[in-house]
């Protein structure tokens, strides 16, 4: 995805709204919040897909996060109180609701402005459909 | 044989008797109205349960990030809204 | 005594074919499938496209140009098919059509059941009805396949548009 943006520099911006589907997502969810208010969100973010494999079949994967969180030098202390206060519950509650007033049921789903497209798609995919709705959106010439 | 001709005639009523139109092209062209009313309106039913999502779905994307992590650039004219749960 | 029991299990199957095309059995059997097959049409109608793409891709055996019109067509499909059995119009057609779903249907279950492709929901009925694997699939496929054959056979003795409009004509004056 993130290739897939780079090409289109300046056309195209990226809005992530993580959509947890079971509680250790939503554990997961909120620990990326959290690192971001240490100014880390994506390196955790990329973090967590990366070493998806060693916490998402975790029950309580709190610790586990915590133990990738030292790797990105982050306060793990700050990051344990901030995710066991529960302060991201109404964020990510709002996110949620959001994704269903949009009917989304399954992850990923991406909205290309209005076009709903659902499913991992390949970076060339990708590229094609956001060439498609910029040659909508900005004909040939203008 | 010639009674066997005889009590034919006398159970056969006057109505039977005269020359009739048969119903029942009448009513393969009735069948036919009904059915397809039937279909029409389920088959209409289903585009206008369509219909009434898509028109939902434009008002709900707008507005912008706000709050959110984005990458690129704010203001692009193609925005992806991207919902994907981390397991 | 093997006759005897050849001539049983004929039997016990006469029996059961019997049953099947008692007229009240029919009605229930094309209440049932077409009521099956509405409910499937509707459940995809109610989701977005995409989200019927998606379902349809996850089998990974059809290409991409065929999933995309699949995705478009087949609500539609199992709705007026499905409503045509249900009102006994246009039976047989009706039925045919059905039948061609159903065999595909499990021709594909069949090839993602050996093929070991892992699908956890098939999404038969969009977000309203429970989740099933190919080979509840299959198996429920299966079964509605044989339970058409007595609608083929006896639709015309069955409440419904085709009996009704077949009926012995009363003459009019």
């Amino acid at each position: 995805m993130e290739r897939a943006i780079q090409r289109f520099e300046g056309q195209v911006q990226l809005v992530l709204y993580p959509f947890a589907l079971n509680p250790t997502s939503e554990v997961a969810t909120q620990a990326a919040w959290c690192a971001g208010e240490q100014g880390k969100f994506w390196e955790f973010h990329y973090m967590l897909y990366r070493r998806q494999e060693l916490w998402n079949r975790l029950a309580a994967p709190q610790e586990r996060l915590n133990d990738f969180a030292k790797d990105l030098n982050l306060d793990t202390t700050a990051l344990k109180s901030c995710v066991e206060s529960g302060r991201m519950q109404d964020r990510m509650k709002a996110d949620k609701a959001y994704g269903q007033q949009l009917q989304v049921s399954s992850t990923p789903t991406m909205f290309i402005n209005d076009y709903r497209i659902v499913g991992t798609q390949s970076e060339g995919e990708l590229v094609r459909l956001i060439r498609q709705e910029l040659n909508r959106v900005q004909p040939q010439g203008q | 044989m010639a009674k066997k001709s005889k009590a034919r005639a006398q159970t056969l009523s006057p109505r039977q008797q005269s020359p009739q139109k048969p119903l029942t092209p009448r009513r393969w062209r009735l069948k036919l109205v009904i059915g397809g009313a039937v279909l029409a309106v389920a088959l209409g039913v289903g585009g206008l349960v369509r219909f009434l999502q898509q028109r939902d779905l434009s008002p709900h994307l707008q507005g912008t990030g706000d709050k959110h992590y984005t990458l690129g650039t704010a203001g692009a004219p193609v925005v992806i809204k991207e919902f994907s749960d981390y397991t | 005594m093997s006759s005897l029991k050849a001539s049983s299990g004929s039997g016990y199957l006469w029996r059961w074919w019997h049953v099947c095309t008692l007229p009240w059995v029919v009605v229930l059997l094309r209440v049932v499938l077409g009521g099956v097959f509405v409910f499937a049409g509707f459940s995809k109608l109610l989701l977005p496209h995409a989200e019927v793409v998606a379902h349809i891709q996850q089998y990974q055996v059809l290409p991409g140009w065929l999933v995309s019109i699949t995705a478009t067509f087949l609500p539609w499909i199992e709705v007026g098919s499905g409503t045509a059995l249900l009102v006994g119009f246009c039976t047989t057609p009706a039925a045919l059509l059905i039948g061609v779903q159903l065999l595909s249907f499990s021709a594909l279950m069949s090839i993602v059941w050996a093929a070991g492709i892992p699908i956890e929901d098939c999404g038969c009925f969009g977000n309203l009805g429970l989740p099933e694997t190919p080979l509840q699939v299959l198996i429920r496929d299966l079964i509605m396949l044989v339970l058409l054959l007595p609608i083929i056979y006896r639709q015309r003795d069955a409440l419904g548009l085709d009996a009704w409009s077949s009926a012995p004509a009363s003459y009019e004056a």
